[in-house]
């Protein structure tokens, strides 16, 4: 009985790591492969993507705690780079009246908008309405993928990648931060830093935050016990909006120019992170850490994938079969739970 | 004792998954099966490594591709030519506003190159 007990604590572990397990020894063939991997540059490469698609991961994480999901995470972040690199730049083609580029702070501040406004929309229907998020930001991902081919139809731009980004522009996002054996580190890095913490401090120590655990967790008993479900909900949507519109400002000058496909398919990676980092779809569970892991993980098998020349499409598949391996583990780990 | 645990009501699941029933046992056959697929990608997709890159020649001659690993600097295909226009180089774009140094730039992902023209 004993030995059948161990055995199967074995299997548990076994099976709740199955993930990390899969990653950690895909990650020792690819640096025994290509040790390039894991030198200097391209772990400085690995934790700057991290950055780059943290902020969008924390804005996900919120509404995957409500028990919803946010699809037009993408598109909002396509949006607001367009926005920014329109705004931010050279050569004015979207409004070719303007003569210099606009003040940073203040294009920060319009983007911030444009996602509070977003998130707004799709948090006033799934709280007022009690739509499903599903479709709720599956329409909004439309209208606002509408918006970006509109938006980049105005002017002489004629629907066009928008580029020759503004030198302060993209020196405050891609600018160095500091050095580590002449790899330079992005100053974008250290915004996500700043954003992580105050994520963390509106999950851990506000009310807000809590509201938005016990609202996840189960939303009748939060509403019995004097939560504001409704203002909770909207909250919680406009501030992942608001941080698809600061990803969608790193990813302007990050990527030095911006498009209609810009940020195309950002939630699904947002979502794989958040459910990998133990953000569950059972609601009212999930941590800051575990989504900066699962973004972090997720960067590096790409990352290293990538070094293996694995073609594009195969990542996609990839891709799938871990959110799926990630919801089974979620599931189990709490079915079997005491 | 084992008749015992199986008469305990397992735990609903709520949230996204409270329309799911499942026993923890069909989960791991799932997880396990998954994880097997997971990695049988992987496999297929490293023995299957390399990048494409496409050469768009936009009207001129046609050029072939090219499969390289991650890393690898391409080798110069043969010029394309082109009635009434001369070739000035590859582009990563087809408004040839980004160039591709062939001596410089390495190949990191899949990608078609565009033949850049100009007038004489």
């Amino acid at each position: 009985m004993a030995e059948k007990d161990k055995l199967k604590k074995v299997g548990d572990i076994l099976l709740n790591n199955a993930m990390y397990i899969i990653i950690a020894v895909a990650v020792v063939y690819i640096a025994i492969m290509r040790p390039t991997f894991i030198k200097l540059p391209s772990i400085v490469n690995i934790v700057s993507l991290t950055a780059a698609k943290l902020p969008i991961a924390l804005g996900i994480g919120g509404c995957i705690v409500l028990t919803g999901t946010d699809i037009s995470a993408g598109r909002v972040v396509g949006l607001t780079a367009c926005i920014s690199a329109s705004l931010l730049t050279t050569v004015f083609k979207v409004f070719p009246k303007m003569v210099s580029a606009a003040p940073l702070p203040l294009v920060l501040l319009l983007v911030i908008g444009v996602g509070a406004l977003v998130g707004f929309v799709n948090g006033f229907s799934v709280a007022k309405f009690k739509l499903h998020p599903f479709i709720v930001t599956l329409s909004t991902q439309l209208i606002v993928y509408g918006i970006i081919l509109m938006y980049l139809m105005r002017g002489v731009n004629n629907g066009q990648t928008l580029s020759g980004l503004s030198d302060n522009y993209r020196s405050f996002i891609t600018g160095t931060l500091f050095s580590i054996g002449g790899v330079a580190v992005p100053k974008y890095v250290l915004y996500s830093i700043i954003l992580t913490i105050v994520m963390w401090v509106i999950w851990n120590k506000t009310t807000f935050g809590k509201n938005m655990f016990a609202v996840g967790s189960n939303e009748e008993a939060a509403n019995v016990s004097g939560v504001n479900v409704m203002r909770t909900i909207i909250m919680v949507f406009m501030l992942a909006g608001m941080m698809y519109g600061i990803t969608g400002f790193l990813d302007g000058a990050r990527i030095a120019s911006a498009n209609a496909n810009t940020g195309l398919n950002y939630e699904c990676d947002a979502i794989a992170a958040c459910v990998i980092g133990g953000v569950s779809f059972v609601g009212g569970i999930g941590r800051i850490s575990g989504i900066v892991v699962g973004v972090l993980l997720l960067q590096i098998i790409f990352t290293g994938l990538n070094f293996l020349a694995v073609d594009a499409n195969m990542l996609y598949i990839i891709k799938g079969l871990i959110i799926l391996i990630a919801c089974a583990i979620d599931m189990r780990k709490y079915l079997v739970r005491k | 004792m084992a008749e015992q645990k199986q008469t305990v009501p397992q735990r609903q699941l709520r949230g996204l998954y409270s329309k799911v029933n499942i026993s923890v046992k069909s989960l791991n056959i799932i997880i396990i099966v998954l994880a097997a697929a997971l990695v049988a990608c992987m496999v297929i997709g490293v023995s299957n490594a390399g990048f494409t890159v496409q050469f768009d020649s936009l009207g001129g001659t046609t050029v072939e591709g090219q499969k390289l690993m991650y890393g690898e600097l391409i080798t110069a295909p043969d010029a394309p030519t082109r009635e009434g226009y001369v070739f000035d180089g590859w582009y990563l774009d087809q408004n040839t506003t980004r160039p591709w140094d062939l001596k410089k730039d390495v190949v990191t992902e899949s990608l078609t190159l565009y033949a850049g023209w100009r007038v004489p």
